[in-house]
């Protein structure tokens, strides 16, 4: 594979802004498969999670490793703390990954615009993000892959964690930049809500993404993941809903996105 | 401006390598303008560092990012260690890389970068400068433009001097071998204009205290009444300030 690492100006961000990009390459170098050479190539657009940032998948996964014989781009943008939304007291972020990133990356470089080429997954808040950005956009993708999250708004019993008790007051503080609140009952059926976004274009009868969800029953977590499979699982949505055990970790993830590769090709 | 540092295999090496390309955008940040609309053709200056150098050194030591985006340009520098861009005697296929490898490289992963001779050129200085007289001669029907800055231009340099002749060894073999060969900088610039092929046009420039300007004066004496050769000298020594000014006329020469 090839490994770029891009930096470039975002109108939307109003500043310069990094991701890695993979590419596939016919010749590999010893002990590595290549794939042949495409005019443009399926992306896959992997999302990082919160504390992360465009380089994380890269450096606790062997994600090169494992599309290298696929045939595939990888595109791993940098999102901060920003829930993958167009923030109320910060950036678009949602705009910018969604409509504004794909638009730049295709002008650098081969990658392809169809809808059936055209994927997102992430982790934890990377989970939410590709829920998000693919249910919001559900024209611009066909598959989403959802780890260790949910509809991140159903919290389900996160804030007791003792591991996240460092995460308490900077997460209200998040939920105040990002939302505009830390209630998010007052979320629920707003373009922040997962289940309405999907439940619009349901309605509309046109294709919705499939979607891909993995938590570990280990997994704090697992109680949002819950929610989740129990609204997702009752819809006319090709889904998948995995439970093995695991917990909210790298070599959880370094694992199943494997699997998702499998599903996604 | 985007930065792209690419790391890709190369089969011309058997190794795995590292270039930064520079791309324009036609929005940017504060304090800079963007490049107009190349209709997806962007012109491209493949630009060579020096011995010692790598791949990021054009960028660190001058403006070469903000120089390139106000004049449209897409830029590639790929990391040559200390290779004079040679197929090396005892090292590796540099020349087979920058020569048959690195074009097909560019155009599989950068689409939007020019396959029009008339908006690719090529530039570098000392090691570099070598480079870009080689690669443009060589393949004259790929560049129509070669910069070249204080120029190694003769090969004997590096046999003359004691600390410099393992390493001409290693690339070379030996001043005999490199002598009417295709890392002779003479001899191939002689072969092309006898062929009667177009040519690129060809700028030298030189800083008169640099050590290496006697073979740039004595370069551009030999052949300006027989090619398409500018030349520039001013007062300047073998070092950045120097490249850093002086490839800026380079580039409004290539881009005019």
């Amino acid at each position: 594979m090839a490994l770029m690492e891009v930096s470039f100006h975002s109108e939307i961000m109003g500043m310069s802004c990094q991701a890695m990009v993979i590419l596939p390459q016919k010749n590999q170098g010893i002990g590595m498969d290549g794939s042949s050479q495409k005019e443009k190539y399926p992306v896959l657009w992997l999302l990082h999670g919160g504390s992360d940032d465009h380089t994380t998948w890269l450096r606790r996964t062997s994600i090169e490793r494992y599309v290298s014989s696929l045939g595939i781009a990888v595109v791993m943008p940098e999102a901060h703390l920003s829930m993958y939304t167009n923030m109320t007291h910060g950036a678009r972020y949602l705009d910018y990954i969604a409509d504004e990133l794909p638009e730049i990356m295709r002008s650098f470089f081969p990658l392809s615009s169809k809808r059936e080429e055209n994927y997102i997954a992430g982790q934890s808040m990377g989970g939410y993000g590709s829920l998000k950005i693919g249910l919001s956009r559900p024209d611009q993708y066909s598959a989403i892959g959802c780890f260790s999250a949910g509809n991140l708004i159903y919290r389900g019993n996160i804030e007791e964690t003792p591991e996240l008790a460092v995460w308490q007051e900077r997460s209200r503080r998040m939920a105040i930049d990002v939302f505009g609140s830390p209630e998010y009952e007052t979320l629920f059926g707003t373009e922040h809500d997962v289940y309405h976004l999907a439940a619009q274009r349901l309605e509309s009868k046109k294709p919705i993404p499939r979607i891909y969800h993995v938590c570990g029953t280990e997994d704090f977590a697992l109680a949002q993941a819950r929610h989740a499979r129990d609204w997702f699982s009752k819809q006319e949505i090709d889904y998948l809903y995995q439970e093995p055990s695991g917990d909210h970790s790298w070599d959880f993830w370094d694992i199943w996105i494997q699997d998702f590769l499998k599903w996604l090709v | 401006m985007a930065l792209v540092e690419v790391r890709f295999f190369s089969e011309a090496l058997g190794m795995s390598r590292t270039m930064n390309v520079i791309l324009p955008q036609q929005q940017n940040g504060v304090g800079q303008d963007g490049a107009k609309d190349s209709g997806g053709d962007i012109p491209v200056l493949y630009l060579l560092h020096g011995g010692s150098d790598n791949h990021t050194t054009w960028q660190r030591n001058t403006s070469i990012e903000r120089y390139a985006l106000s004049r449209g340009l897409a830029v590639v520098m790929p990391a040559a260690d200390n290779s004079c861009y040679t197929d090396m005697k005892h090292g590796y296929d540099y020349f087979k890389f920058f020569g048959e490898e690195l074009p097909q490289i560019i155009r599989e992963f950068f689409p939007n970068i020019t396959q029009k001779r008339e908006k690719t050129f090529v530039a570098g200085q000392s090691m570099g400068g070598y480079g870009s007289l080689k690669l443009g001669t060589l393949y004259p029907e790929r560049f129509s433009k070669v910069g070249f800055l204080s120029s190694m231009i003769a090969t004997e340099r590096l046999f003359s001097k004691a600390d410099f002749s393992s390493f001409g060894e290693n690339i070379f073999g030996s001043q005999e071998e490199a002598s009417g060969s295709i890392n002779d900088s003479y001899f191939i610039m002689d072969r092309l204009i006898a062929e009667g092929k177009q040519m690129p046009e060809y700028y030298c420039i030189c800083g008169t205290e640099d050590f290496l300007y006697q073979d740039n004066v004595d370069f551009y004496n030999h052949y300006k009444d027989k090619i398409n050769l500018k030349y520039h000298e001013e007062p300047g020594e073998h070092e950045w300030g120097f490249w850093d000014r002086n490839i800026q006329i380079i580039l409004d020469w290539m881009v005019q």
